[in-house]
């Protein structure tokens, strides 16, 4: 069923929905219309009847009159009210009369049929007036007779007005109908009283039955009085209190009073009928206002009626027009729209994507329109997109070469491509002119280009390692880690200038359907960097000149570096307290005491090895060399003292370092003597070999025993100081120059031999070199020369006394003055240390053979010795 | 079937790491040899697959050697292995036939990769 | 049979006191107003009330509830207007045994006072 429902077309879709809405709209339009129709033709009839009850109650009300009067008439025997009675059966006809007219109106027919009963029972009883009348004038009938008959008929009347009327949907009007009722009874027992009162007043008396009669009427009377005071609208209310009112009404009811108390009823009988009927009269004014307002408002209702009946069927045409022009336009342009969409998805399917799809309307079709729209503009955007791509790429690739050009333009580094010739492609980058200075690049021969700027071997490795980068079989990793030009140095030329340039070259396959097509080179140019570089090296390398100074320093053995500057510090203080004891101005005197300790302090600097200190005492001794030679003077003295206060000051220095190294040394403490010797003999076969090399002679230096003689802490100084001394002169002196010792048959090579022993109080020290010997002759030479000794005094000497000679102060052999030797002090600081420590000597020199010295010094019983 | 190599070089120490940095490979050391006559000797015996040969050896330097080894087997897989900074002997040793080059001191790492290339290049 | 006649109209009490005596009942007393009939009826305990509704101090209702306590044993007919039947629902709530709608006929009220004296 749904299935079917949903599978419709869209127009009857809407059919099925609007449909039954339209018809359901139409059935309660309908349903008002009729209501309306009704209402009206209830308040048509309703008006209708109203106005036919007003004619019978105009009839009742005549008869009313009548009944009274006749009442009256009959009860002092037709003594009055003869006149009064024809005059009142006149108005009664004539009421009746226009009563008949009014039923004879056309528009009554409906009500007419309705009522056809009632009205003819009516129409029956107002005939029966005739017949009561005749009665009444010929006496046959009594005065309550003549009562009862006429209110029969008037009973009939009313009961038949009720009935016209009494039949209304209204509530309002029902209940306003029910008011008249109400009050037409209440005045019909009104009028009753009227006649029995008549009929009272007319005897001058009023029997039980009577009396009665009269009681329940106004009972009667007032109870429906009551009824109408409650159930009457406030207009019928306030307009009965303002009618029913004043001196003629109070008049009846006093005449009440009288007739309720049944005492002397002596009232005139027509003063009473005359004041009734007053009474009755304005209660039929009352009647009438009302039915008057009753019969407007169902004119009004009907009016009202018909406006809505129109109202409402005009109401219910146009929905209908209206729902059928709204489904029939929707439907008809969701229908058209739904086409548009349909023939242009269609289009968009065959591809054309040139128009948008326009939909009037804003509802969801007119969004999907939209969406429809921006979808397809962004495949259009996508294909636009990939249309530029595509151009750029063929543009890209229309201008390679250009692109190319530009880009080589700005690159720093050289670029270009080697071809399998080894030729340099046509373009290459900017940069290449500039790092080779050269303009003639693409096409040349790479190997012939850089055959200017490298040596031969590395040009023959360029060209080695070009073939095997174009070799497939070889790995390119492999190949390239013989790159011959990795890092090359050119020399470039341009206007006659020539530059060294460093650059770095580096090749790459390039590859092209897996064949290596060409290689591309790059160059660099390093030059800035690796000069750089180059600086910092030799920056490097004489930060490590000077680390290595300050090591050499540091090697050398702490307890003689320490007894070497305790003893400087020693030597150079008595220098300057020699001066200050200088009173007489004997500076030749003080300037060869300060020479002697500087020549010793220059010979202990070089054997140990500190070349920094021996050069310095070096410095002094040419400043003490210049002075020598004229007379000394104060002022030049004290050039001297501040030139040794300046070592002094130095050896201060390195003690202070020393001092530091020697808290290291405390905490690594050394193994004791053994170690000291063997730093000893260290650094006298450093101290040798440092002077055969300034000597230009070589010589080795045995030691024997000496591993197992162990020198005292003591002796270790004096013995170095010694030693080194001896050896200087060997070497100076002893040992003969390389090719004098070749000519004589000996090794090139000078032997030193030092050789320790012991006895129990003797420790003996032999000193041996292979050297020519002491030569006598120049000894003596010498001598006479410096002053030393006079041709007497050698002619009484021994050899061996004239040999000492060489320990003398001032003794000196050499020529030159270097370092080493020829200051004629070295031997004399043996003598005076062999005399400090007690020691003696012997010397055996054999003539172009050797010379031997034995020192014999006396063992030292406390180890720690003499120090201060 | 395993790859049969023989180590060439005069130093015990360089022999032995080249066999401890090469014993995760698929590889057979048939033998070492510490001078260029034993290598050719063993190469005439043996028929290694891979050698990696020095170029600095008594008696018979790396590129002789190579050259004989050419002349015995022109297949055999000869990696340099050279503490020789001249590149031109490199090169010759390239030209020789030598398929891989390398500079001392290796490195495992160096090694593992110049290898891996020597044995994929041939695999293929 | 012992009734009390209350309305305010004289005219309706003269009629009723008439009515009743003519069917032999004994009108023991009448009030004109609620106080008079609260006052009559708790002193003459009479066997039926006849009780108009709009009375000019108060209405018959109110009477009603007024009296209508444990030992009231009297019988109470309402008699209202036309137009005020809803008084009745309420009189008939609070212990009224008739009603009666004015203007009624005499015989209505006599067959009423018939029936509530076979009823005793």
């Amino acid at each position: 069923m749904i299935k079917r429902l949903t599978n419709l077309p869209i127009r009857q879709k809407f059919a099925v929905i609007i449909i039954p809405l339209i018809v359901i709209i139409l059935a309660f339009d309908y349903l008002q219309v009729r209501y309306h129709y009704l209402d009206y033709s209830d308040s048509v009839r309703l008006n209708k009847a109203i106005r036919v009850g007003i004619e019978i109650n105009h009839v009742v009300h005549e008869i009313q009159k009548e009944r009274s009067i006749s009442s009256g008439f009959l009860a002092n025997q037709g003594e009055s009210f003869g006149v009064k009675l024809n005059k009142q059966r006149e108005s009664t006809d004539s009421t009746l009369q226009q009563y008949y007219n009014e039923l004879t109106n056309g528009d009554l027919e409906d009500l007419l049929e309705l009522h056809r009963t009632d009205l003819d029972q009516l129409n029956a009883y107002f005939d029966k007036l005739s017949t009561l009348r005749k009665n009444i004038d010929e006496h046959r009938i009594s005065s309550e007779s003549s009562i009862d008959r006429f209110s029969e008929i008037n009973n009939n009347a009313l009961n038949t007005v009720i009935k016209l009327i009494d039949e209304t949907r209204d509530k309002e009007i029902a209940q306003q109908i029910h008011a008249i009722i109400y009050f037409l009874k209440s005045k019909e027992f009104a009028s009753i009283e009227r006649a029995i009162g008549t009929q009272a007043f007319s005897r001058n008396h009023i029997d039980f039955t009577l009396y009665n009669r009269f009681t329940t009427l106004v009972a009667n009377q007032n109870s429906y009085l009551d009824a109408f005071n409650i159930i009457a609208n406030q207009e019928s209310i306030e307009y009965y209190n303002q009618i029913v009112s004043g001196e003629e009404i109070e008049e009846v009811d006093r005449m009440r009073e009288v007739l309720f108390a049944n005492d002397t009823l002596s009232e005139n009988p027509d003063h009473w009928y005359e004041s009734s009927t007053i009474k009755i009269n304005r209660l039929k004014d009352v009647e009438d206002y009302m039915s008057d307002n009753i019969q407007k408002r169902t004119q009004n209702i009907a009016q009202t009626s018909v406006r809505n009946f129109w109202t409402f069927l005009i109401l219910d045409v146009t929905i209908g027009i209206i729902a059928f022009w709204l489904m029939t336009t929707i439907v008809t342009n969701l229908l058209k729209n739904v086409s548009i969409l349909e023939a242009y998805t269609r289009r968009i399917s065959a591809g054309d994507m040139t128009k948008k799809v326009v939909i009037p309307t804003k509802d969801e079709l007119g969004q999907y329109a939209n969406t429809f729209n921006r979808m397809v503009l962004e495949i259009r955007k996508s294909q636009f997109e990939l249309r530029k791509q595509r151009d750029k790429a063929k543009f890209l690739y229309k201008n390679i070469y250009g692109v190319s050009l530009v880009v080589f333009e700005n690159i720093e580094q050289g670029i270009f491509l080697l071809d399998k010739e080894f030729k340099i492609s046509k373009f290459h980058s900017k940069a290449m002119k500039e790092i080779f200075s050269n303009d003639r690049i693409a096409g040349e021969n790479f190997a012939n280009f850089m055959r200017p700027l490298i040596l031969p071997r590395e040009l023959e490795a360029l060209e080695m390692f070009m073939r095997h980068l174009f070799n497939e079989d070889m790995d390119e990793e492999v190949v390239n880690q013989l790159n011959p030009i990795d890092q090359v140095k050119i020399h470039t030329e341009q206007n006659g200038i020539v530059a060294t340039k460093y650059i770095r070259v580096e090749f790459t396959r390039i590859f092209r359907k897996e064949k290596i097509q060409n290689i591309m080179v790059s160059v660099s140019d390093e030059t800035e960097s690796i000069l750089l570089q180059q600086h910092l090296n030799e920056a490097e390398k004489k930060k490590q000149q000077e680390t290595e100074r300050v090591l050499s320093i540091l090697k050398i053995d702490p307890s003689i570096l320490r007894g070497f500057l305790h003893n400087s510090r020693k030597m150079l203080k008595s220098i300057s307290e020699r001066y200050e004891k200088n009173e007489n101005d004997e500076y030749g005197e003080l300037l060869s005491f300060t020479f002697d300790i500087i020549h010793n302090l220059k010979g202990n600097a070089v054997v140990i090895g500190m070349e920094l200190m021996a050069n310095k005492f070096h410095e002094i001794e040419d400043s003490i060399t210049a002075l020598q030679s004229k007379e000394v003077r104060g002022k030049d003295f004290l050039a001297i003292l501040y030139e040794v206060d300046e070592a002094d000051r130095m050896i201060a220095e390195i003690a202070e370092m020393l001092y530091k190294i020697i808290n290291i040394y405390k905490k690594f403490p050394a193994e004791g003597d053994s170690v000291s010797n063997i730093m000893v003999i260290d650094s006298l076969e450093r101290g040798a070999e440092l002077i055969a090399k300034e000597e230009g002679k070589t010589v080795n230096l045995t030691f024997d025993n000496i591993d197992n003689v162990v020198l005292p802490e003591a002796y270790i100084e004096p013995f170095k100081d010694m030693m080194i001394q001896l050896i200087r002169n060997s070497v100076v002196h002893g040992i003969e120059a390389p090719s004098v010792r070749m000519s004589e048959g000996k090794v090139i090579m000078g032997e030193l031999l030092i050789e320790l022993s012991k006895s129990d109080n003797e420790m003996f020290i032999r000193y041996k070199d292979d050297g020519r010997g002491l030569d006598i002759e120049r000894i003596k030479r010498q001598a006479l020369d410096k002053g030393l000794v006079t041709d007497t005094d050698l002619k009484g000497m021994e050899e061996f006394e004239i040999q000492s000679l060489i320990f003398r102060e001032g003794f000196s052999t050499a020529d030159k003055s270097g370092t080493n030797a020829g200051r004629g002090q070295g031997m004399h600081l043996v003598k005076s240390i062999l005399d400090q420590y007690k020691g003696a000597y012997d010397i055996t020199s054999v003539d172009g053979k050797s010379f031997e010295m034995i020192i014999k010094l006396p063992v030292l019983n406390v180890e720690k010795g003499d120090e201060e | 079937m395993k790859k049969k190599l023989l180590i060439v070089d005069d130093s015990s120490v360089m022999r032995r790491t080249i066999e401890k940095n090469l014993a995760d490979y698929d590889l057979e050391i048939i033998g070492q040899a510490a001078n260029g006559v034993e290598a050719v000797q063993m190469v005439m015996d043996k028929r290694p697959d891979v050698v990696t040969l020095d170029i600095t050896m008594p008696e018979m330097d790396g590129i002789a050697c190579l050259e004989e080894i050419m002349k015995i087997n022109p297949e055999t897989k000869v990696m340099i292995i050279t503490a020789l900074a001249d590149k031109l002997t490199g090169l010759i040793a390239l030209d020789k036939g030598a398929r891989g080059f390398m500079y001392k001191p290796v490195n495992a790492d160096d090694l593992a990769r110049s290898f891996d290339k020597l044995l994929k290049r041939d695999g293929e | 049979m012992r009734v009390l006649i209350v309305d305010d109209s004289t005219y309706i009490r003269s009629s009723l006191r008439t009515l009743l005596g003519e069917e032999g009942y004994e009108i023991v007393g009448e009030a004109k107003n609620g106080e008079e009939a609260i006052d009559l009826a708790m002193e003459l305990k009479p066997d039926v009330i006849t009780l108009d509704n709009i009375l000019p101090d108060m209405t018959g209702l109110d009477v009603l509830k007024t009296l209508n306590t444990d030992d009231f044993t009297s019988k109470v007919i309402m008699i209202s207007a036309v137009g005020q039947q809803s008084a009745i629902v309420d009189a008939m709530n609070s212990g009224a045994k008739h009603y009666l709608v004015k203007p009624f006929d005499n015989s209505e009220l006599v067959a009423i006072l018939k029936q509530l004296d076979e009823e005793t």
